[in-house]
């Protein structure tokens, strides 16, 4: 278990909300030295190569991974945004690694390696969102803010003496993160280095021809669905203590800035891209298992948020997939008229025409619950002709009142 | 290192459940009909180890080899309105609660949302599901297969019924590697030895 104490102990350095503070005061001379976004860049000293060798083996155990999302063309997406964003001259610097992890969040570690959370993939509403994420934690590495976090740190203090450290705490206990703890953990870098990256992800993305506003949306799309989570769950919004908002400038005024920044480097954003059909395209198949991950983790409020946001505040933004997942929130949350309201949001999906046909066990298990079991029946039997391999088939078909064959 | 079993006891020792200072384990023997967790009679037909720490009230955990290579878990009795775990962070990762109107599908997805919620990974898929009968209880059997944080396939099963309005449950799980195999089939032979006394 030494291994895993010393990962511990440096990803405890990075997540430590002290070793923001006053980094800020540290390191603004001139930089005469390669970007290590620079082709063939290679660690300057004893502490950058030691940090380099620490995080080169989590990477190699991060490639066993199971949860890691393999799916070729996904992952030639993300890369094709990102060089987009940063140009085909710097992206060869990051890897990609697609994590199947439903919570919001991506990192990119000094050896360049960049995680990107399929919880990340699925609340994003266009390619413009993504490249402005993509673009924020790609500045963060090139101007090598967690490195710096870690010299500041080793001036104070021996790296054993971190141990009792805790790190952030996160939302929920994400098995990835723990997993790899060194290059997963969530950055508390200071707010000037957010500062720092919000204006590169800006830079980038007009760059790129990307609507600059995607930034701002990013973060309050994020804001109001953890205001949401804590509202349901009657807690204080995650927003105002851990996570992705630690040591962020206060989300209000970093969204004033983030638009006035984005305003200034495209006065005229008619013309700047959001790919929002592509990116709907990319997802593809994703999607359902995605939000399917979202809906396990029982956050009915923020889930209820998301749904909204991707159907883009029209009722027409409605899309029998959208109406399927709410009728599978309400149904898991269970609590009284949420039967109801779960089979009204299956019928609404059915009728769109183009809906997952687990709307029909939804509508069917939802009706059961509710007393109406004839109607409850006959929709399963319309779920079982169109998949009778389900991982279930033999139950519901006891449970439709069909008798075993 | 998350594993479903590690955490439901590592839950009960964090919650100071549990008197004894160390963790003791008694032989079960095989071919004996005993008393599991206060109601439940099963019969073993393999030699197993039963813990002495009870995780929540009417549980047992059993295991042949160490509970990371074979781990049995008997839930007897979960109340309306009780999770499977013990909650540790009960406002910002509530688990979900039984309730006794469920159906015998939606015991199979509160199975899989709780163990979402404590592992916090999504790579918990169940893979069959079918009715069956505990304690002569109609009632559903399923199987799952799931990666924990320490990056290890495991497989598992689950016998449950409602009975008077509370849920009995008997988990398996063990890795996928050579564990699950040899195991399965004692365990199912045990939990179709359930029985009730009155």
């Amino acid at each position: 278990m030494k291994q895993f104490a010393i990962t511990l102990a440096a990803s405890a350095l990075f997540a430590s909300p002290l070793a923001a503070q006053d980094v800020a005061a540290v390191e603004q001379v001139a930089d005469p030295a390669p970007l290590p976004s620079a082709h063939g860049y290679e660690p300057q000293d004893d502490l950058e190569k030691g940090l380099w060798y620490e995080m080169d083996e989590a990477e190699r155990r991060l490639k066993q991974s199971k949860f890691l999302i393999e799916d070729p063309a996904l992952n030639d997406y993300v890369r094709g945004v990102l060089c987009r964003t940063v140009g085909e001259d710097r992206c060869p610097a990051a890897r990609i690694y697609l994590m199947r992890t439903p919570q919001f969040n991506a990192s990119m570690a000094p050896n360049g390696v960049m995680l990107v959370y399929s919880g990340l993939l699925l609340r994003m509403r266009d390619e413009a969102q993504l490249a402005a994420v993509l673009g924020h934690e790609f500045t963060h590495f090139e101007k090598q803010h967690s490195l710096r976090l870690f010299r500041n740190m080793r001036k104070k203090s021996d790296l054993m003496a971190w141990l009792s450290v805790a790190p952030v705490r996160l939302p929920y206990a994400a098995a990835m993160a723990t997993q790899f703890a060194v290059i997963g953990s969530v950055f508390s870098f200071s707010r000037d280095m957010e500062r720092e990256a919000d204006a590169g992800s800006i830079k980038e993305l007009a760059q790129a021809g990307y609507d600059p506003r995607a930034a701002s949306a990013v973060w309050s799309q994020l804001g109001a669905e953890m205001d949401a989570t804590a509202k349901e769950r009657r807690h204080r919004s995650n927003k105002k203590r851990g996570g992705l908002f630690a040591t962020h400038p206060r989300t209000t005024d970093r969204m004033g800035t983030l638009a006035q920044l984005a305003e200034a480097a495209v006065p005229d954003a008619s013309a700047a891209e959001t790919r929002a059909a592509e990116y709907r395209a990319a997802l593809g198949d994703w999607w359902p298992q995605l939000i399917d991950d979202q809906i396990a983790l029982q956050d009915f409020g923020g889930t209820e948020y998301l749904l909204a946001t991707l159907a883009g505040g029209d009722p027409a933004g409605w899309t029998g997939d959208l109406l399927y997942a709410r009728g599978e929130l309400y149904r898991a949350r269970a609590k009284e008229g949420d039967f109801a309201q779960a089979a009204d949001f299956f019928r609404q999906a059915i009728a769109t025409g183009d809906t997952p046909p687990e709307s029909w066990r939804g509508l069917g298990l939802a009706l059961m619950r509710l007393g109406n079991k004839p109607e409850g029946q006959e929709a399963l039997r319309s779920y079982l002709t169109l998949r009778p391999q389900a991982a279930d088939a033999a139950l519901l078909r006891t449970m439709a009142g069909e008798t075993l064959s | 290192m998350k594993r479903l079993g590690k955490l439901f006891i590592a839950l009960a020792l964090a919650a100071g459940l549990t008197t004894p200072a160390q963790a003791g384990w008694r032989l079960v023997e095989k071919g004996e009909e005993r008393k599991v967790a206060g109601r439940m009679y099963v019969t073993p037909t393999e030699d197993w180890n039963r813990s002495t720490i009870r995780p929540v009230s009417r549980s047992e955990v059993w295991t042949r080899d160490g509970r990371e290579l074979n781990d049995l878990d008997f839930f007897m009795g979960i109340k309306d309105g009780k999770p499977l775990f013990r909650e540790t962070h009960r406002k910002r990762a509530p688990l979900p609660k039984f309730d006794p109107a469920m159906l015998p599908t939606d015991i199979v997805e509160w199975y899989q949302d709780t163990a979402n919620i404590v592992l916090g990974g999504s790579l918990f898929a169940i893979t069959e599901v079918k009715p069956a009968r505990l304690a002569g209880y109609d009632g559903v059997h399923f199987a799952f297969s799931y990666t924990g944080s320490d990056n290890v396939e495991r497989k598992g099963e689950v016998r449950a019924a409602i009975i008077d309005s509370r849920l009995y449950l008997i988990s398996f799980d063990a890795p996928s590697l050579y564990y699950f195999d040899r195991n399965i089939g004692g365990v199912r032979v045990l939990m179709d030895s359930a029985r009730l006394k009155r």
